[in-house]
């Protein structure tokens, strides 16, 4: 093999070398590249799901399927107990009431209203103890009426709580 | 054009200038050690006759003496910088002739061939000889016959080229080309070679040697070198002395020439010496030449053949020679292999580009693939745990918590928290003003407070504004707002007489969702 056969041989060897290497490295740039695009997409679509799982585990527990009612019925015996007032009574207020979360929407999937009634004695204190608990309490309420006036040397209250609940239908 | 002819010898160092052709300047410098450094006995009589030859000499350089270094070496920055003060010019292009001794001078008896044939075969074996792939080196023919052809090589190792160039360098001197003492001296007679019939013998007396050149038409016949001893002591005063010592150095001198003679007759005894010429720096030529003449019966003439019109001309031939081979572009030159030569086609070297090479895109590769994998296994595990989290999604009831998602949010956004309320009123609330009835509505999502409260009523409820103090309560409470204007009683209860204050606001709801 000549001097010049062989430096034809190796420039030839490394121009090649260098073409396949740009094709390769250029070919696999793309694709890494779409890949990591596609990788971060489906990253921030993971992350959006989970935090609307979040979202929805909470909302479940707030507003649950079933209504549920006795148990927070005890929920608050046991607040008005703890806060130390008087005569407090719980009691229901007719039926469920259905309030559509969208417009148009059927029965299944709205969400139910639950009103309870709740009166009680006790001093200034004990309401605010007793109202601090109530709004504690893990399942979501609403107090959408609350009366205060003077009874007899005490305060006699009525409170009207709101509760919700979300019925599925599971073809049961 | 200035050109400088540097020919460097063991204990010497010639420098000749020559500008556009014609000879300007010559000059000699000799080394000698500072002081008792020749303790070796065997070499003290030519170091001597080397001194003896040096004290007439004004260019004597004195040297530090060091085994590891030449003396040239160590005066070599001292040489230039006396040569440029002589000359007083600039030099453009620096020549070097390098010591016989440097020069590895061998024949080769090979079969009647054409130059580049014979060349490739010599280069073969000074290579293999060598190990250097692309050996500095020139041949020159010399006897032949019908069959076969002798050739003398003359090959100087890249590693002495180099380190002369070094040199040069830190004198700040680059070189153009270097060459051989017998490549000038074959140069120097081109003049005359081809009136040669058989061979020319050429004497060059310098320094305590004998350098000859039996050169032919075509070539060189034979090389030889060899030292003369002169007398032993060099500090004679007396004229008879001198003389005496003359005699015996004119003694040695021809017996030197006749023993080289004796040698070439010895190896060429078909090819008779026509003539003979004399040259170096003895100032003796003269009787040289006639006692060469009476002994050998042959035409001795003293070099150089064409005058150059130079004092010492004698001195400088293969300098003259070399200066005029340059300035007709014949000049054989010995330079190492420049790096394309060299690089990469060694078979190591190449062996190492090429693994080297395959080594680093192996290596891209493989980081590639494996980026490209992790990448492509991350995607397609991310798309996997979607679908089997889509599929559990499906399987579940939370479809109608997903449709009623935005109407949940609201519903459970922010309410009213009463604790706070509760806390401003028992805080805020001015002394002497007592809360007696507390009223709380929520309608389309807006909570509305009717306060009452009484005070008894005094003489001094414009001193003490009681009633200023509690508008400013409902003003800055952070619970409250938009409240509407207070309407403002007088009721008796057990013979006391109260002022009733009744407001109705708004609540604002402060908590944020569970």
């Amino acid at each position: 093999m000549t001097r010049q056969s062989k430096l034809i041989a190796l420039v030839a060897y490394l121009l090649v070398l260098t073409v396949v290497m740009l094709g390769y490295r250029t070919n696999r740039a793309a694709k890494v590249k779409r890949l990591r695009t596609e990788l971060a997409s489906t990253t921030l679509a993971q992350n959006k799901k989970r935090a609307e799982e979040a979202e929805l585990a909470r909302l479940t527990r707030l507003i649950p399927v079933g209504s549920d009612t006795p148990a927070f019925m005890e929920s608050l015996y046991r607040c008005a107990h703890e806060s130390g007032l008087k005569q407090h009574e719980v009691a229901t207020e007719t039926s469920g009431q259905k309030t559509s979360a969208r417009p148009g929407a059927a029965d299944s999937g709205s969400v139910t209203k639950h009103r309870i009634k709740v009166s009680a004695t006790g001093n200034f204190r004990t309401f605010a103890e007793y109202l601090r608990r109530v709004q504690n309490i893990e399942r979501f309420n609403r107090i959408t009426e609350f009366k205060l006036a003077p009874d007899s040397g005490q305060l006699r209250g009525t409170i009207t709580v709101e509760l919700y609940s979300l019925p599925v239908n599971n073809g049961k | 054009m200035n050109t400088l002819i540097i020919h460097i010898r063991e204990t010497s160092l010639q420098a000749l200038l020559s500008t556009d052709g014609q000879l300007s300047y010559c000059r000699t410098f000799d080394f000698e050690p500072r002081t008792g450094t020749d303790s070796d006995e065997t070499g003290q009589g030519q170091h001597r006759e080397i001194h003896a030859q040096a004290v007439d000499n004004p260019y004597l350089i004195y040297y530090d003496f060091d085994e590891k270094r030449n003396p040239w070496d160590l005066a070599f920055k001292t040489v230039v910088k006396q040569i440029f003060s002589d000359i007083r010019d600039s030099i453009d292009a620096t020549h070097l002739i390098i010591p016989a001794d440097d020069v590895v001078i061998a024949t080769h008896q090979l079969p009647k061939m054409s130059r580049q044939d014979a060349e490739k075969m010599i280069a073969r074996k000074i290579s293999t000889e060598s190990r250097e792939e692309f050996p500095p080196f020139s041949i020159i023919p010399a006897a032949s016959d019908q069959k076969s052809q002798n050739w003398y090589s003359l090959y100087v190792p890249t590693s002495t080229l180099l380190d002369y160039r070094k040199v040069f360098s830190s004198a700040r001197l680059r070189l153009s080309s270097i060459t051989t003492p017998v490549n000038a001296m074959i140069d120097a007679f081109r003049s005359v070679r081809e009136a040669i019939f058989n061979s020319h013998a050429v004497f060059e007396i310098h320094r305590g040697f004998v350098e000859a050149y039996y050169i032919s038409a075509d070539g060189l016949l034979h090389f030889q070198r060899l030292p003369y001893s002169g007398s032993e002591s060099s500090r004679e005063t007396s004229p008879e002395e001198t003389e005496k010592a003359q005699k015996f150095k004119l003694f040695k001198i021809i017996d030197t020439i006749f023993k080289i003679n004796s040698h070439y007759q010895t190896a060429h005894p078909q090819i008779p010496v026509q003539m003979a010429w004399i040259c170096g720096l003895d100032s003796d030529l003269d009787n040289i030449a006639t006692a060469l003449k009476e002994a050998m019966g042959l035409e001795v003439a003293i070099a150089p053949a064409m005058p150059t019109g130079l004092k010492d001309e004698s001195g400088y031939v293969p300098l003259a020679g070399f200066a005029s081979s340059l300035q007709n572009g014949t000049a054989v030159g010995y330079s190492a292999a420049d790096l394309l030569k060299r690089f990469p086609l060694r078979k190591t070297s190449g062996v190492i580009i090429y693994t080297l090479t395959t080594l680093a895109a192996l290596l891209a590769f493989s980081l590639t693939e494996r980026e490209y994998r992790q990448l492509n296994n991350q995607v397609k595990q991310l798309k996997q745990s979607n679908s089997a989290q889509k599929g559990r999604n499906n399987a579940s009831a939370s479809s109608a918590y997903t449709k009623s998602l935005e109407a949940l949010k609201k519903l459970t956004a922010r309410q009213f928290v009463f604790y706070d309320l509760f806390r401003e009123l028992a805080n805020d609330l001015p002394d002497g003003v007592f809360l007696e009835d507390l009223e709380f509505r929520l309608k389309d999502d807006k909570g509305l407070l009717g306060i009452t409260a009484t005070a008894r009523l005094s003489d001094n409820i414009g001193e003490s504004r009681l009633l200023s103090r509690v508008m400013v309560m409902l003003d800055k409470s952070p619970t409250l707002a938009n409240h509407s204007e207070p309407v403002i009683t007088v009721v008796s209860r057990e013979k006391d007489r109260y002022l009733k204050i009744s407001v109705t606001s708004e609540v604002s709801p402060l908590d944020k969702t569970k």
